[in-house]
């Protein structure tokens, strides 16, 4: 037995990319350790982490001799380096696996574009002391609003499917739950309900017990500091 | 199995993962058809090509079974050539098997879509091809901040480079075609690579020394070449 588990995975709860990968580590029962890098204070970019990722990005993982980051990369590495479950990612059914990278692929800008360019441009921005305009908080909105659309009329078009590919969990859905998890502490919250389809999915992906541990501290965390940045929008002029 | 089935590309040779995929099929000898599917004729949003790609992208792919005439398709360049290389009997080293290797090249084609996709392809449209196809000159600001995308993929992408003769190793992936087949575009908004001396010496090597891809790249060339009235290459 060895003392110290051989993964390290590098990032903030904060992430979205990083709880994807946290979440799927505990969901499979893969011994990790986990290092907090928080984005909050530019610690990404600090010369050590930057050996593990050049690219100054969360999350990065470590295995052994070995460091990766991107977090559909970790995912895929996980799933084969640890012989997981095939329903996650499957080995001799191509075309399934070719459906599952294909969601991986839009995600980066599909969901991730709207859901994490609305979050960043609204609450984060103003943080770089550079505070979004409102034309491009708007175009976040409607790129989310076009990729919940997108999930109701095909991933998820089917009523009877559990999960974005299927009746089966795949790398898909924790990588696009984590992105929406964001959306439910903010101000726009209640456009979920105008995709029954989506909200239903993510309330199923929420109900997994690795999933909500996560994902309920990071939506209070959020809930708090959005509260401030919409109460100091709501605020009358002088 | 291959044999019996069909393969029909929806292409527009001036979209580079479009480009990327036919080179890679032109590579390794995989029989193809092409759909000319033009974005600027907005044929992606016409209601036929939804029903092949939901996402409303190009490339797509769809597989027909010249037997039973089953229909499949799927989008996405990436997860096309991932998925051609699963299906078909190609050398190893496109996509090695070995899971530290393959992550390598994961690593690549994962990072590809927030990085030199929108320093090169992204950035090359706003500055490039909106004003002179559309009329849209987009604010300097907005420019500004897009090509620091491409000027930190490109510092990147040089580490790699000086570690190994291609982006994920000692042998040419599909890493490398997708990621020339962005970059070659930015030939054509007066910018010079030679900061990057291992980038434009690879990128030479894979697309001017390279007669398949560079044949895959003629339209465009042709294309680029009469807007901007430089010299193709």
């Amino acid at each position: 037995m060895e003392d110290k588990p051989k993964i390290t995975l590098y990032g903030d709860y904060a992430s979205q990319p990083t709880r994807a990968c946290y979440v799927f580590l505990k969901y499979n029962k893969v011994p990790f350790e986990f290092k907090q890098v928080r984005v909050t204070k530019l610690e990404q970019y600090s010369p050590e982490f930057k050996k593990i990722n050049p690219n100054a990005k969360v999350p990065a993982l470590t295995d052994g001799d070995i460091s990766m980051f991107e977090s559909h990369t970790i995912l895929r590495y996980l799933h084969e380096s640890r012989k997981l479950p095939d329903h996650w990612y499957p080995r001799t059914d191509f075309r399934e696996r070719a459906k599952i990278d294909e969601y991986l692929d839009w995600h980066h800008n599909g969901i991730r574009l709207g859901a994490g360019g609305y979050i960043f441009r609204k609450y984060m921005s103003s943080l770089t002391g550079k505070p979004a305009p409102k034309e491009s908080i708007n175009e976040s909105l409607m790129n989310l609003k076009k990729s919940f659309k997108l999930m109701e009329q095909y991933w998820l078009k089917d009523d009877k499917q559990k999960y974005l590919l299927g009746n089966e969990l795949t790398l898909a859905d924790f990588s696009c739950a984590s992105e929406i998890t964001q959306i439910i502490p903010s101000n726009i919250a209640s456009i979920l309900d105008g995709y029954p389809k989506v909200k239903a999915w993510f309330q199923r992906i929420l109900d997994i017990s690795e999933f909500n541990k996560v994902h309920h501290k990071a939506i209070a965390t959020l809930s708090k500091y959005f509260q401030i940045i919409d109460d100091q929008g709501n605020k009358p002029k002088l | 199995m291959s044999s019996t089935k069909k393969l029909i590309i929806y292409n527009d040779p001036n979209s580079a993962p479009c480009r990327a995929v036919v080179s890679f099929c032109k590579l390794n000898n995989i029989p193809f058809e092409l759909v000319e599917t033009s974005v600027a004729k907005m044929q992606v949003f016409q209601p036929e090509f939804k029903k092949i790609n939901p996402i409303q992208q190009i490339p797509a792919i769809k597989e027909i079974d010249t037997q039973t005439g089953e229909e499949w398709t799927l989008g996405e360049s990436h997860a096309i050539l991932r998925y051609l290389i699963n299906t078909r009997q190609l050398p190893d080293h496109w996509y090695p098997k070995e899971p530290r290797l393959r992550a390598k090249v994961d690593q690549y084609l994962d990072w590809h879509h927030t990085f030199l996709r929108q320093g090169s392809s992204i950035f090359v449209f706003m500055k490039l091809f909106a004003p002179k196809l559309f009329q849209k000159t987009l604010p300097e600001e907005q420019l500004k901040f897009q090509f620091t995308y491409l000027t930190r993929s490109l510092s990147l992408m040089e580490r790699w480079l000086a570690q190994s003769k291609y982006l994920c190793g000692e042998q040419m992936t599909i890493a490398d075609i997708s990621a020339a087949c962005e970059l070659i575009q930015t030939k054509f908004i007066a910018f010079d690579l030679a900061k990057w001396p291992k980038v434009q010496a690879w990128l030479k090597h894979m697309v001017e020394e390279n007669p398949t891809i560079l044949e895959v790249h003629q339209p465009f060339l042709k294309f680029a070449s009469e807007l901007t009235g430089q010299a193709k290459l």
